[in-house]
């Protein structure tokens, strides 16, 4: 089935992994961890009809780390996710937002690619509180 | 005065202040070249430190690999040993979800990536620009591989 997401973020916590100059999340951003079920996915929020307040919010207080606050964050399409062959699994935790993308090929070698075409192709926005 | 300007009055120096211009861009390109090696080691011990827990990231990430981080300083070695001018590309070092070392030379639409595995595998590609440049190889392939050369043609292009 299809993600009922349009848009999605991709939240950061890492002043590392933001490339201040480009203004755009760092490749290293976008690559998966090792999910429950042992295959490779990426975390993502949908964030259709969210207000950047709320966006922000979702992100603080779910995907923060404790302690740590957001530095930035990169939004980009499904549509984006599908065009490199992977697929967006949505699931019910963070108010029902939460998603993630899986299908990464098995070849890891493969994945910095996707990664990188991810980071090239989203909007990035640093977190105001910061 | 604007770059054009500049260069115009450049062209009029006397040859031995032609050549005294360029050891002084030189020392200042070397300079830089230093500076920015010794932020790259710098932020690698970081990564070193602040990536070792698991879940650094707050959603289930694996800690940095002790001895992808130590082949991460070597690769700084053989970066600093090199002649490649990357005084003023904003390189990156951090960590993956799955406890690699990762380094990125990002521009405008273009991105040359370096990823170091636990085991001394390394895979380096880039993504957009004109010029695609991908391999995989073992870390005591990379002297005699051709990364550095694909990275130096990226940052020149």
């Amino acid at each position: 089935m299809p993600s009922r997401h349009v848009e999605t973020c991709r939240f950061e916590v890492d002043r590392k992994r933001i490339d201040s100059v480009n203004k755009r999340l760092r490749p290293s951003s976008f690559l998966p961890r090792n999910g429950a079920s042992g295959a490779p996915e990426t975390s993502v929020i949908g964030i259709d009809s969210l207000s950047e307040e709320d966006i922000w919010r979702l992100g603080s207080l779910y995907v923060a780390p404790p302690g740590r606050k957001l530095k930035g964050r990169a939004d980009f399409s499904a549509a984006t996710v599908y065009e490199l062959s992977l697929d967006l699994i949505d699931d019910n935790e963070i108010e029902g937002r939460h998603s993630n993308i899986v299908d990464w090929p098995e070849d890891r070698g493969q994945w910095i690619d996707i990664a990188g075409q991810l980071a090239l192709n989203s909007r990035f926005s640093r977190n105001p509180e910061v | 005065m604007d770059l054009n300007q500049l260069l115009e009055e450049v062209k009029l120096l006397p040859e031995e202040d032609l050549e005294i211009l360029a050891e002084k861009v030189s020392e200042i390109r070397d300079s830089r070249q230093k500076s920015q090696i010794s932020r790259l080691r710098s932020d690698l011990d970081e990564v070193a430190e602040e990536c070792s827990a698991r879940n650094w990231d707050g959603i289930g990430a694996e800690p940095v690999s002790e001895d992808a981080v130590s082949y991460g300083r070597k690769f700084i070695d053989l970066l600093s040993s090199r002649s490649i001018d990357f005084a003023d590309a904003n390189v990156g070092v951090s960590a993956t979800p799955t406890g690699e070392v990762f380094f990125d030379w990002p521009k405008r639409n273009s991105i040359f990536m370096v990823q170091i595995f636990s085991d001394g595998t390394v895979v380096y590609s880039s993504v957009g620009g004109s010029r695609k440049f991908k391999a995989k190889l073992k870390f005591d392939e990379i002297v005699s591989s051709s990364l550095f050369e694909d990275l130096i043609t990226f940052l020149r292009s």
